[in-house]
């Protein structure tokens, strides 16, 4: 019973803490009224001044009383909240501030490393991701290059390669046309063996993979389909297990689904059987380089350097085996999968990491400003509360839960944040940032940046409190009078936060101008053409009917044609390779009279083009002429280069007359690798092929007539390039239906010039903006400190400012006062952030572009930025501070 | 909070067993139980009589005590305190530990 009733007395106080106060007072009240009325005394108020000596300090007994009630943490804890509540709506614009600031430190740290933890650490989907690689074989001079599938096959007999592999494997990539019900696309398929999918080792999202069955040249056609192509296309419909696919007019029956993420090569949608290509012949090749990967699984504790040293006597066997094609290709080079898949977002990612992480900081220094301003504020009540005997560790406890409080509506308030931004960033195209589709909001990231913001509030949130309670209860109340405690080294500790946001903001703000400086640097690089008003159409002509050279050379002419036929179009070309595409083809080149000056292998570009591409891309010639229509009716024999090609092989001297070889490039002809001999007419002047951050390769043109390409890209110039799009469908469909095209613009075969090369710069634009957004937050973040700081310093100084007004101080002298400590606070910051910012800028040098660390430029504006953020901060406090009145301010208050 | 030295300082941890002795007369609210302490001791056992409602508070969480608003004779409201059944065990107990100490106390001072 007795258990029963101590409950049912704690569950009182608990749920009715208003009643039990008021209980509390009625019943001291009732009891000095009492014994004022039996003292005998000569009044009543001696009476009753009597009774109080009796009975002690009511304040002290309540307190105790309380402490009594409020002995389990349950109970303090409410308490702890209604006086946090009250607190808060006493100073909301307080709480609102250092609410959304750590919201968006945590929000912001916490989206942003989700992705870079996920597209950077994370593992792939397949097992011990870690250990597969990409082969490649490479050429003394470093050339490299894809091996052949018979090379590959070689590599998969040789015993001693057992101890260093678990297994490598083949792919071939071809484009192929998807047929679905009325839509057709051209989609990416890989062509495997059912090694492939036990090498990568994941696990089917649905059905299986391929079986060695499967590679049987009698087994039925197979084919896994990518988890993107299985939702988009059949709405995750499970039922697509055992339904049939047109793929390159050939039926296929959907046996598994990739899982998300699983797409490798990252091209494929769908994963077929080899043994079933059609491109038989092709594969079969020693020659073939290209348009093929080939990974491996290195054995557990094998790393690359022992697996190529195990590789060179087989390589060095087979270049004396094949020397046309071997010799020269000894060694072996290996890159990590993940490396391949990633590519070069690296330094993007770090650099957003990074910066990121500033902003983090910045918040928490201002969460800790704030809080610290908030304390000094209050540090009359915390000693009138101490001195009514409120125990230090009460006093500090209630600070911890308002601070903690803070804490997690911050962070409660960021992780929405960081959810919704998540959601936001995987709607990104998977160009920008790859595997995007799949990240989510990372637990353990989340976690950090929660810590890092509770043990923020709670260091500047507590410290304080401690040092309120410290001080003797009287000497508190008295400095507390003046609303200040422990005023000296607190606004130190303040202006040296503020310094260091300064500082923080002045290298964010730094980057974002290196940045932006390269990018713009890197968008006015001379293109060598006009994009504007160009249009691009990649067809791939049935192999049946327009496999002979001939053929296909007769049809690119008709379909030039056609195209000019339509109104607006001004000029037609066509080119195999469009430049901004990231694809290409190499020839080697050899210079007649010049031995020993060959071309590397995979340096010099080989381009079929028609007579109209230079008029049509609105290139120029550097010297020399461009081909005439005679060229392509009887093609051989003149051959133009780029002026990279010229630079680097006739430094100094015209190349116009020179002999040169070439090979036949397309791997898919039988006379592949047949040697072109010509002289070069001309040099035209150089065109950006890749973007226009990296430097032109040499390029080699030759007419298109001389070696029609199995497909090509007809280069259009029409006014208003998007609508143009049904019209060349139609004309293209008049030529010959089955080179069906889709009039949808966003279409694999369909590209706006223009679009393509912002797409280029798309990854650049994106870090920028992200720094820039950062930067900007920071700028914010900051000036919130400063006028904190600097307003809270006027309030402190009114008597000092008094003095100074009443001995004749100016409101000029006393503004520049003000206005003096912002600047030098800021000064120091500014000195700290350009050491920060230099260091900075050294780590993200491989994202910048003809600027660097030393680049005075963003440094200055910054600086200049700095000052008027920092002037502005200090205007209202300066113009508060110049108007107080001397007499008013000296009494104080 | 300093006492005068005339007063004589309650043993610690002697409050409450006063309390609980005190209300084994029957409902009474804190003024009445501080005067009754106060008498029965000729005035030498003096606390500061507000402490008798932390005390208060401290058995009521134990369940030693209940209390109940109601009215006195002359009609105004006061809050009422009853011992519980585990109360007047609970002072058993304290009687005995006390009456032990006691005990131990006056053979050291005899001795001495």
């Amino acid at each position: 019973m007795s258990r029963l009733d101590g409950w049912r007395h704690r569950v009182r106080v608990l749920f009715g803490p208003g009643r039990y106060e008021r209980d509390l007072d009625e019943e001291m009240r009732f009891h000095l009224d009492l014994d004022s009325v039996q003292q005998r005394g000569a009044g009543e108020r001696e009476n009753m001044s009597s009774a109080r000596r009796r009975f002690g300090s009511v304040a002290y007994h309540k307190e105790e009383t309380r402490r009594m009630a409020g002995f389990d943490l349950v109970d303090h804890t409410a308490q702890d909240v209604r006086h946090l509540f009250r607190g808060l709506r006493r100073s909301p614009a307080f709480a609102v501030i250092a609410v959304l600031t750590l919201a968006l430190g945590i929000g912001l740290t916490t989206a942003v490393m989700s992705i870079v933890d996920h597209v950077l650490l994370h593992s792939l989907p397949f097992r011990d991701a870690d250990r597969l690689v990409s082969v490649f074989e490479r050429q003394d001079g470093g050339a490299a290059r894809a091996p052949s599938y018979p090379t590959v096959q070689d590599w998969q007999r040789e015993e001693p390669l057992r101890a260093v592999f678990d297994g490598v494997t083949f792919i071939r990539g071809d484009a192929v046309l998807l047929a679905n019900g009325d839509s057709r696309e051209i989609i990416g398929a890989a062509y495997v063996t059912a090694d492939f999918f036990t090498i990568v080792g994941a696990r089917p999202e649905l059905g299986r993979f391929l079986l060695a069955d499967d590679d049987a040249p009698s087994a039925p056609d197979v084919a896994v389909i990518a988890h993107s192509m299985w939702i988009e296309k059949y709405g995750g419909d499970p039922r697509i297990i055992g339904r049939r696919i047109s793929v390159d007019s050939t039926p296929l029956t959907v046996v598994g689904v990739m899982p998300a993420g699983a797409s490798y090569p990252t091209f494929a949608t769908i994963w077929t059987s080899l043994s079933h290509y059609k491109k038989q012949d092709q594969v079969a090749k020693r020659g073939l380089h290209a348009d093929s990967r080939t990974i491996a699984r290195l054995r557990p504790g094998i790393d690359s350097a022992r697996a190529a040293l195990a590789m060179r006597p087989i390589e060095s066997r087979l270049a004396i085996e094949y020397p046309v094609d071997q010799a020269r290709w000894t060694g072996v080079g290996f890159l990590p999968l993940r490396d391949e898949i990633i590519g070069n977002i690296r330094p993007m990612l770090l650099t957003l990491a990074g910066a990121v992480g500033v902003v983090l900081l910045l918040a928490c220094a201002n969460v800790g400003n704030l809080l610290l301003a908030r304390a000094s504020a209050r540090a009359r009540e915390l000693a009138v509360r101490s001195a009514l005997g409120a125990s230090r560790g009460r006093i500090v406890r209630q600070l911890f839960t308002e601070s903690l409080a803070l804490a997690f509506l911050g962070g409660a308030l960021g992780t929405a944040f960081a959810i919704f931004t998540v959601t936001l960033a995987r709607k990104l195209p998977s160009s920008r940032l790859p595997r995007v589709e799949e990240v989510a909001v990372d637990g353990r990231v989340l976690a950090i940046a929660f810590a890092a913001s509770i043990v923020t509030a709670l260091l500047c949130g507590i410290w304080p409190a401690l040092r309120a309670t410290r001080a003797t209860s009287g000497a508190s109340l008295r400095i507390g009078a003046s609303g200040s405690v422990g005023t000296r080294s607190e606004s130190k500790l303040r202006r040296s936060l503020v310094a260091v946001q300064f500082a923080l903001a002045l290298m964010l703000l730094v980057g974002a101008g290196l940045l932006l400086e390269s990018f713009r640097r890197v968008a006015a690089v001379p293109l060598g053409f006009d994009p504007h008003d160009l249009v691009t159409v990649r067809i791939a002509p049935p192999m049946s009917r327009y496999g002979k050279p001939e053929q296909a050379a007769a049809l690119y002419a008709r379909l030039m044609d056609a195209l000019r036929e339509i109104p607006g179009v001004q000029d037609v070309a066509t080119i195999q390779h469009f430049p901004f595409t990231g694809s290409g083809i190499y020839t080697p080149l050899k210079i007649d009279g010049l031995a020993g000056q060959d071309s590397a292998s995979g340096e010099v570009f080989y381009r079929t083009v028609s007579d109209t591409y230079l008029k049509t891309m609105k290139m120029s010639m550097a010297a020399g002429r461009w081909f005439s229509a005679d060229d392509i009716r009887t093609p051989g024999g003149s051959f133009i280069v780029n002026e990279t090609l010229a630079k680097r092989y006739w430094p100094g001297q015209s190349p116009i007359g020179h002999r040169v070889t070439i090979h036949r490039s397309s791997q898919a002809r039988p006379d592949f690798g047949q040697p072109l001999e010509g002289t070069i007419v001309g040099v035209v002047a150089d065109v950006h092929q890749a973007s226009q951050d990296v430097a032109p390769n040499p390029e080699i043109f030759v007419p298109y007539t001389l070696e029609p390409w199995p497909w090509t890209t007809l280069v259009v110039r029409t006014r208003d390039a998007a609508r143009a799009f049904p019209a060349i469908g139609r004309a293209v469909m008049g030529v010959d239906p089955s080179l069906w095209v889709n009039n949808d613009p966003t279409s694999a075969g369909f590209r706006v010039v223009e679009d393509q090369i912002a797409q280029s710069l798309v990854q650049r634009r994106f870090a920028m903006s992200l720094v820039g957004g950062f930067a900007a937050c920071a700028l914010v973040l900051s000036a919130i400190g400063m006028y904190g700081v600097i307003a809270y310093g006027v309030e402190q100084r009114r008597r000092e400012i008094g003095v100074r007004k009443a001995l004749g101080a100016t409101d000029g002298n006393v503004a520049s006062l003000v206005v003096g400590e912002s600047l030098r606070v800021a000064g120091v910051g500014v000195v700290l952030g350009c050491f920060g910012a230099w260091a900075g800028a050294r780590l993200i040098r491989g994202m910048l572009f003809d600027t660097g660390p030393g680049d005075p430029a963003p440094y200055v504006v910054t600086i200049l930025v700095l000052t008027v953020v920092s002037l502005l901060a200090s205007y209202v406090p300066a113009r508060r501070a110049s108007r107080l009145d001397a007499t008013i301010a000296i009494r104080g208050d | 909070m300093s006492k005068s030295s005339s007063r004589r300082e309650l043993v610690p941890g002697t409050l409450d067993m006063l309390v609980l002795h005190t209300l084994t007369l029957g409902a009474l609210h804190g003024y009445a139980i501080a005067q009754h302490i106060e008498r029965l001791s000729e005035e030498v056992l003096r606390v500061e009589q507000g402490s008798l409602y932390p005390a208060l508070e401290r058995l009521q969480r134990q369940g030693f005590v209940t209390s109940k608003w109601g009215e006195t004779p002359t009609g105004r409201r006061a809050r009422y305190y009853t011992i519980t059944t585990s109360g007047r065990k609970q002072l058993g107990e304290e009687i005995s530990e006390f009456d032990r100490s006691m005990l131990a106390i006056n053979r050291v001072m005899r001795r001495a």
